[in-house]
């Protein structure tokens, strides 16, 4: 199963393309916006998979 | 404060190894500095994120920011750093927006971001670029305010200088 969860970081980008403010508060990069910004949110993606193992592995981890 | 940093160090000699615990290193490629890392210095920080550092605290003129800027991009091409990366203009506390605009023109036009590099006091005078690193000698990591701070030089030492850089930065911009 995959999927994508919200991250911890927004940029700003100003309407050049470049890029305005960085921060993990939401609230100041809101805060930072100027007429024509755009705000972007991190997104990760999260993986999983089935991995054989031996026992004596599976005592170590 | 922004929670996600990054730590680096600063050296106007690199130390023999690698200082532990950091996640990134900025050195001296030229200006009015009393040494420029050769290309095996920089080649012995491997992986690690880099930032090199373009000197300047005496401007003078628009033309020289304008002439500067193609000796930090043949430095830059010496020490085989890439376009679409990172390089600090460092102007201590000199405030002198016509050499900044003028280096920066060039540089963006050869495809790097500058990061203005000064005293707290003095760097937010001159026009930001593509962002701050400013010296703020706490002692304490954190980033003064300002949404185009990418990063702090928040204690000076005997050897290294340390700095906190914002992530997304940290990723996105420095050279590996």
């Amino acid at each position: 199963m995959a999927d994508w969860e919200p991250g911890r970081w927004w940029i700003v980008i100003a309407p050049d393309g470049s890029h305005w403010c960085e921060t993990s508060d939401e609230q100041e990069a809101i805060e930072s916006m100027r007429p024509g910004d755009r705000l972007w949110r991190q997104f990760v993606y999260r993986d999983e998979e089935f991995r054989e193992i031996t026992p004596a592995t599976a005592k170590q981890q | 404060m922004s929670k996600l940093s990054r730590a680096m160090w600063d050296a106007s000699t690199p130390p023999p190894n690698n200082p532990p615990g950091f996640q990134a290193a900025a050195g001296y490629i030229g200006g009015n500095t009393p040494h420029v890392w050769t290309r095996a210095e920089w080649q012995r920080l491997g992986k690690l994120a880099k930032l090199p550092i373009w000197v300047r605290s005496n401007p003078t003129t628009a033309g020289q920011g304008h002439a500067e800027a193609f000796v930090a991009l043949e430095q830059l091409y010496a020490i085989g750093c890439p376009p679409g990366h990172a390089v600090a203009l460092d102007l201590e506390t000199a405030v002198d927006p016509a050499y900044v605009t003028a280096f920066g023109s060039v540089m963006r036009w050869a495809g790097f971001y500058v990061w203005v590099y000064g005293s707290r006091s003095s760097v937010f005078g001159n026009p930001h670029l593509d962002g701050y690193w400013v010296a703020d000698y706490t002692g304490a990591p954190h980033f003064p305010a300002g949404p185009v701070v990418r990063a702090c030089q928040w204690q000076a030492g005997p050897l290294i200088d340390r700095s906190v850089v914002k992530w997304w930065s940290w990723r996105n911009r420095l050279w590996r």
